[in-house]
Formats: C-alpha cells, structure tokens, sequence
C-alpha cells in the first residue's frame, strides 16, 4: 500500500498502450451512456415503417430495423442501459460482497461459517442459469435483472475481501488498536474495511463487463429489457428473424458489446500486468463464464 | 489424499443442500398458483381442493419442502404442466445430447486453445504470440451467440457449406458450427492460461537443466514443460466443461440443439415452472458433481493442494 506503490503502479499502467485503450474505451461507454440523447440522430423508439430493414447509408449510417428505427440511435440509447446495469449490479455486488466479507473474515468463527457457506451455495449454481432462474421466478425485466446480477455477484466478492480481512486483523497496529479499547464497529470501519477494499474495487470494476454481457445474454434470450427498450442484448434478438435480409440489425449491437467488453478486459489484463510484472499478459480475466 | 477427497466429499453435501432449498424456494415465490396452471380454465373447487391436497400445497412451508425432497429421491421430479410429461424423463432426454455437444466442443477448445497458447508463449513477443492473444482476447470479448449467429450468417447462409441448425440425429455437419461455437469461449480462456503458465514453467531449473543434458527443444517444450504447464488448465477445462453441460442454453437455442439448455429454456418462456425447477436442479448438481471432480483431480495433479486449506 501507500503512495509509492500507487504511483508506481499508475505509471506502468500508463505506458501500457493497450490498457490506456481499454481505459479509453471504457471512458467512451461513460460518456456515450450520459450524453446519447444528445448524440443519437433519431428517437430510438421512433417508428418509420416505410424506411424499414434499410441498409447502412448515409441517413442511417446502421441502418434501420424491422420497424424503421434508427440502429446507430438504438445502440447508442443501449450504452446507457449497459451503463446502468454495470453500476447498479455492481454497486449491489460490492455493498453485500464487502459487508459480508469484512465481518466473516473479522470475526471468524461461526458467522464466518455460515456466510462462507452461502457463498458456496450461491457459487455452486452456473451464473447464467441461477439468473434466468430468477429472473423467470419473478417478472422478466431490467430491475429484476440489475438485482439478480448484484445478488449473484456477492459471492465471489466476499470470499475476496474476507481473504484480505483475515489478514489485515491480524497486523499489528490492529492489534494494537484493539488492545487500546477500540470498539470492533470503529476498528473495521476505521482499520480494517480501508485496508481490504483495494481489490475489492478493482473487482467489481471489472466485474462491469460481465454484468454487461449477462443483461445482454438475459435481454436476448427475453427475460431482460422488454420491447421496445434499446438493450443491446436484445436488439440481436430483433435481428435473428431478419439474419439473411438484413444482418446489421444484429451484427452492431453485438460489435458494441464486444467493444466494451474487450476494454475491459484491455484495462484489466494491464492493471494485472502493471501489478504482477513477472507476467506479461495472459491469465484468465476476472470473469465468469457466461456460456 | 484418501483424507482429502474425504473432506472435499463432506465439504459437497451442505452445498447440495442449500441448491435444494434455494430451487425449492424458486418454486415458492414464483407468483402463480400452480394447481391453477395444471387445470387451468376448468374451475371446479372440489377438484382444485383435492390436487392442492394431493401436492401438499395446502401444508405448511417446512413441510411441503420435506414432500419436495422425498418426491425427488423416490425420482418424483413432478409433472410438466404443458406436456404432462414427467420432469426427469425430459431431462434424461435431453441431457446426453447436451453431454455430445459438450464434449465435441471441449474437445475442439483443448486442442486449439493448448497450440495457441504453447506457440504463444514460445515464440513470446513475436508476431504469433501478437496474432494469438490478439485471437484469444476477442474470443472472451464477443458474446457467444452473437458469434454463433455470424456463423450461421457467414457459413450456411452465404457460403451454404454446413446446416443453420437442427440436431440431424447427431450427424457431424449439424455439429460443427454449435461445437465451434461453444467451444469458442475456453479456447480463449485457455490458450490464455496456457500461456502464462507455460511462460513460468520454462523459466524454472529442471526446464534449464533437461535443455543443458541435451535433449531437442520439441522434447523439453512438448513433454517437460507441458506437463507442469497443464495443471492449472486442467482446473479451467474441468469448470468450463461443468458450466458447458449445466447450461449451453444460449448456443442450444441459437443452433436449436435439443439439449438440456433448450429445455430449460423453452419450460422458461412458457412458465413450466416443474421443468425450470427441475432442470435447475438437476444442472446444479451436475455443475457442484463435475467441480468435485476437478478439485479431487487437481489434488491428485498437484500435491500441494492436499495439505493447503483446500482447492482454490
């Protein structure tokens, strides 16, 4: 920890190329998810059934779908959802994951146990399926989406602070704290929480991308947005009917997907590199399967 | 090691425990009444009293769990409510056909990702390596049935070689593109895995020491440093393969492969809420059975593994 290192670490990543792409990238789904209203040359929801299933031109530089919307506006409307859903999943995530990591990994014992437990349970389901089970359980839509994503997302967080936790509590300037009458509420929040959070960050940052591609794999498959709101995810499902007639309605959704996705995969094998520079790229990225 | 596949075993049974309660409680608080979707239209509240009776539903929480659980080890998986079709037949329906489409495609994975990822790591910083991490990257970037329906765009539309979809009673063009396909994601993982720890392995003394007593670099990468090289992509292969067979619902449902994914899927439009359950259960458990599997493997690869605080 501590100023040396950070800045050390922020130089690397900065003379990484790739990384700074991803970062760049990563940037460019921030702005296009606040400000696509402002870029979109149409209103995504628009119908224009006269101008339907036209390929790419100058009016519409995607082209138009079954309905005669606009894809550029369409995809650019869909970056705001993906944003949304990255954020809110993960906020979720990161606020059951490291509340649940922090007092299993401090107190230990019993509490630990059970929480561990649950982790395991919860991590004993493949990803996609407990989320199509849950979101068929209840309504199909994008709220029900944005909490089973946080919801399944703890897990793997927790077991990752509580990691962290076990050792900071054990350092001796905690020790020392608790032997000067510390309570254990000020001892996390003041000690222990601060020293563990790092990575528990750089997770769920990019944990992001996997979020993005469940909503979308969601979307598509209809359990996720519903008609006619611009997810990514389910404007390839829109396409799938018109696959021989007209395959941009699919094909530019999905090139946004993958875009985002490689950023942060991009940023993330950097950040791993610039930490552990014994490895020049390679290792598996923080995500989980979602096939 | 018989220690440790003891306590990885008993490790298993609270785990398969709480996927019992929490595919049980899926059911629960599904809204929906469920002897409703049996009857539908027809109300007839004699009738509707006798099946509430007959399922339990009329007794408290605690014990309508019990009657879950019973029911399933008697093989009492429940009823499809569109097909009337007991649940567990389905499932060993459709499940080998998924099992085929998985081991095809994982097969697939480990022969291109294991080259790509020794080549890259051999000629690291070459145009190759470039080439493949390049290939690799994208391959865990794009979604997969985007990917698949590219496939079907570029190969059976436009060039007409291969079938979209269908399952042609197995035959191996209708294969092909699912394999591929799915198999798309770990060739990626893996080459990329393969890589890092083929770069540490050749690093280590024995690798120096097998290069300095002679012997050809095809016989110090191909056998000496591969074999070390593997034990960490042994543990991916072994959880993509349980994730592959627990739920290839998006590929199945692209390529309209009758498997366990489709299954599923289709009990999900249509609310079949005994098959979801069903299914999600029974895949549960394959995937906590098949992770098992690759933690005792990996203790039995890797004995440090045995003594640690357990696998991963």
């Amino acid at each position: 920890m501590g100023v040396a290192r950070d800045s050390r670490l922020t130089n690397a990543l900065s003379q990484n190329r790739l990384a700074m792409a991803g970062a760049s990238i990563m940037l460019m789904l921030v702005v296009v998810g606040l400000m696509g209203p402002w870029l979109a040359p149409y209103d995504p929801l628009a119908q224009n059934l006269a101008r339907g299933l036209e390929s790419p031109s100058r009016d519409h530089w995607f082209g138009t779908d079954s309905f005669g919307r606009d894809i550029l506006s369409r995809v650019l409307y869909g970056a705001r959802i993906s944003l949304l859903v990255g954020v809110a999943s993960q906020t979720i995530a990161f606020t059951l994951g490291v509340f649940l990591g922090v007092i299993s990994g401090y107190y230990g014992g019993r509490i630990e146990g059970l929480i561990m437990r649950l982790a395991d349970v919860t991590l004993a389901f493949p990803t996609l399926l407990l989320l199509i089970a849950i979101t068929a359980a209840f309504q199909p839509g994008l709220g029900v989406v944005f909490v089973a994503i946080g919801v399944v997302g703890w897990a793997g967080l927790a077991r990752l602070v509580r990691s962290q936790a076990l050792v900071v509590r054990e350092l001796d300037f905690v020790q020392a704290a608790r032997a000067l009458g510390m309570s254990d509420a000020r001892l996390i929040t003041r000690h222990v929480l601060p020293n563990c959070i790092a990575p528990a960050i750089i997770a769920v940052t990019l944990g992001m991308a996997s979020a993005i591609m469940l909503e979308a794999a969601l979307s598509f498959i209809g359990l996720g947005a519903q008609p006619p709101t611009p997810s990514w995810g389910s404007m390839i499902a829109d396409g799938r009917d018109f696959l021989r007639t007209a395959p941009w309605i699919s094909i530019f959704p999905g090139l946004a997907i993958g875009a985002v996705v490689l950023g942060f995969n991009l940023f993330g094998d950097g950040l791993r590199d610039a930490m552990d520079p014994r490895l020049q790229g390679g290792a598996r990225a923080p995500l989980p399967r979602t096939e | 090691m018989l220690q440790y596949t003891l306590r990885r075993v008993v490790h298993t049974i609270p785990v398969l425990l709480g996927v019992l309660i929490v595919t049980f409680i899926l059911l629960y608080i599904a809204p929906g009444d469920p002897v409703l979707a049996m009857v539908g239209e027809r109300f007839d509240q004699a009738t509707i009293d006798r099946l509430r009776a007959e399922l339990h539903l009329d007794e408290p929480v605690w014990s309508q769990f019990y009657h879950y659980v019973a029911g399933l080890i008697q093989g009492d998986w429940g009823t499809s409510y569109i097909t009337g079709q007991p649940v567990l037949d389905g499932i060993m329906d459709h499940f080998p056909k998924t099992l085929y489409l998985a081991s095809v495609a994982m097969a697939f994975a480990i022969l291109t990702g294991v080259l790509i990822g020794v080549v890259s790591a051999v000629k690291q910083s070459t145009w190759l390596d470039g080439l493949g991490m390049t290939v690799a990257l994208v391959g865990i970037s794009f979604p997969v049935y985007w990917v698949g329906l590219i496939l079907i765009l570029v190969v059976s539309v436009s060039w007409r070689l291969l079938p979209p979809s269908g399952f042609g009673g197995g035959a191996l063009p209708y294969l092909i593109l699912p394999a591929l396909t799915l198999g798309m994601r770990s060739t990626a993982y893996i080459a990329r895995l393969t890589r890092s720890s083929m770069l540490e392995v050749i690093r280590l003394d024995y690798i120096r020491t097998a290069r300095a007593k002679g012997l050809g670099e095809t016989r110090v990468i191909g056998k000496h440093a591969l074999k070390a090289a593997l034990i960490p992509v042994v543990t991916a292969i072994g959880l993509d393969f349980g994730a592959y067979l627990s739920g290839s619902v998006l590929t199945e449902s692209i390529f309209a492969w009758p498997g366990i994914g489709r299954f599923a899927l289709n009990a999900i439009l249509k609310r079949d809420l005994p098959v979801i359950q069903g299914t999600v259960l029974f895949l549960a458990i394959v995937f906590v059975l098949v992770n098992l599997a690759v933690d005792l493997l990996y203790g039995y690869l890797d004995p440090r593994v045995r003594y640690g605080r357990g696998a991963r």
